[in-house]
């Protein structure tokens, strides 16, 4: 046996312990105790209120404990349904199948890992292609000590290409490492729970070469969509504007256009003459030298606006103040 | 004969099942998923791909899986 055999059978010797270990903890019989508690406590107190002839109150306690009584009855059918059933060591795989799943795994994917000192089995699928969109090969890591955790593996993006609007998706289902299984997911634990690695891996590959648009954590339309400056609002390729004043993008509801130059605009670039009510970029406007309003260029002569000019007073005579001082400079 | 079978669409399955000696797996798949189309599913017999006219053996471990499975 060579030495890549001999570590898939160590690896399966002790995924198939751990495995054991957490089929003794399948029965969860929390719930009845719960729910059985609930109906000793209204027992007593519909006992007490029945004493004391408290009729209504009495008659309320019937109704929780019906309520309640129906939810123990639920709970032990579950529990008896869970026993009915064949023992979990029945169905879940022995160590030599786990062995084989081990090896057939590298006539499934490009790269198979097995790491005894982290307990972990990883493959690496081919690139993943979504719609024309490349989101690079990834690693799925199976944990075998963390099997009776909800989530026992994680899913890496070995070339990460990550959306715009959120780095921590790097795949449409795949949000920081986690993969939402969807329709997936109850076979994906059956098979993590078996011991079937096989069979797990191809579920989890075959969900990553799937696109379900309604479920994304981020639409592939959207992946390199970047949020509008002004609005928040996710912005297409197509639907994309950049502000020339400060480089912001800015979607189409809120670019404003330069009626001057035509060059587009954010919010916060955009200007508006105060005399003829123009949009135009910060390029194109100028304060008035007296009030400090701005003007478009037609609007404004001798650097002050026709209000300042015509107008005289303060302002002029404050004008006439400046001049001289800046020009004796 | 007894098999182990595996469908891992939907819920999820994997139990032994009685087939009929001669039972090729293109009729097995037909048999347990008749509203689907083999191409859809990767069919693996002992985890190895087969052709379609595979006559099932006894023990064999047969599993189908949908090639697309829709996430969330």
């Amino acid at each position: 046996m060579d030495a890549r055999k001999r570590t898939a059978l160590r690896a399966s010797i002790r995924i198939r312990e751990q495995l054991g270990r957490f089929g003794w903890r399948r029965f969860d019989f929390a719930p009845l105790e719960t729910a059985w508690t609930e109906c000793r406590r209204l027992i007593r107190q519909w006992t007490k209120a029945r004493r004391r002839s408290w009729y209504f109150a009495a008659r309320r306690l019937e109704n929780q404990l019906a309520y309640t009584a129906s939810k123990c009855r639920f709970c032990l059918e579950q529990i008896e349904l869970e026993l009915q059933q064949a023992d979990p060591e029945e169905k879940l795989a022995g160590s030599r199948d786990i062995f084989q799943d081990l090896l057939a795994l590298e006539k499934e994917f490009a790269a198979v890992e097995i790491d005894l000192r982290r307990a972990q089995v990883s493959v690496t699928t081919e690139e993943i292609l979504l719609d024309g969109l490349n989101l690079g090969p990834f690693r799925i890591v199976f944990s075998w000590e963390g099997v009776d955790e909800e989530l026992s593996y994680e899913v890496v993006a070995l070339q990460p290409n990550p959306s715009v609007p959120n780095p921590s998706v790097t795949h449409p289902h795949v949000h920081s490492n986690r993969l939402c299984e969807g329709d997936g997911r109850r076979a994906v634990r059956l098979a993590l729970r078996g011991g079937r690695l096989l069979d797990f891996f191809l579920l989890v590959r075959q969900i990553l070469s799937h696109y379900h648009s309604p479920a994304a954590y981020v639409a592939l339309e959207q992946w390199n969509a970047i949020p509008c400056r002004d609005c928040g609002e996710l912005t297409s390729r197509q639907d994309r504007h950049t502000c020339a004043g400060c480089e912001a993008t800015v979607c189409s509801d809120c670019v404003a256009t330069c009626r001057r130059c035509d060059q587009d605009c954010c919010s916060q670039c955009v200007g508006v003459c105060s005399s003829c009510r123009k949009l135009l970029c910060s390029e194109c406007v100028e304060p008035c030298y007296h009030c400090s309003e701005l003007f478009c260029q037609e609007c404004l002569s001798h650097d002050a606006c026709s209000n300042c000019r015509g107008g005289g007073g303060r302002e002029e005579q404050g004008r006439q103040d400046v001049i001289p001082a800046e020009a004796g400079r | 004969m007894r098999i182990l079978f595996i469908a891992n669409h939907g819920g999820g399955f994997a139990d032994y099942i009685d087939v009929a000696p001669g039972t090729t797996i293109q009729d097995l798949f037909q048999q347990k998923l008749p509203s689907e189309k083999p191409e859809d599913y990767l069919i693996r017999v002992n985890r190895q791909p087969v052709s379609a006219d595979y006559g099932l053996q006894e023990g064999d471990r047969v599993s189908f899986t949908p090639t697309k499975i829709e996430g969330a």
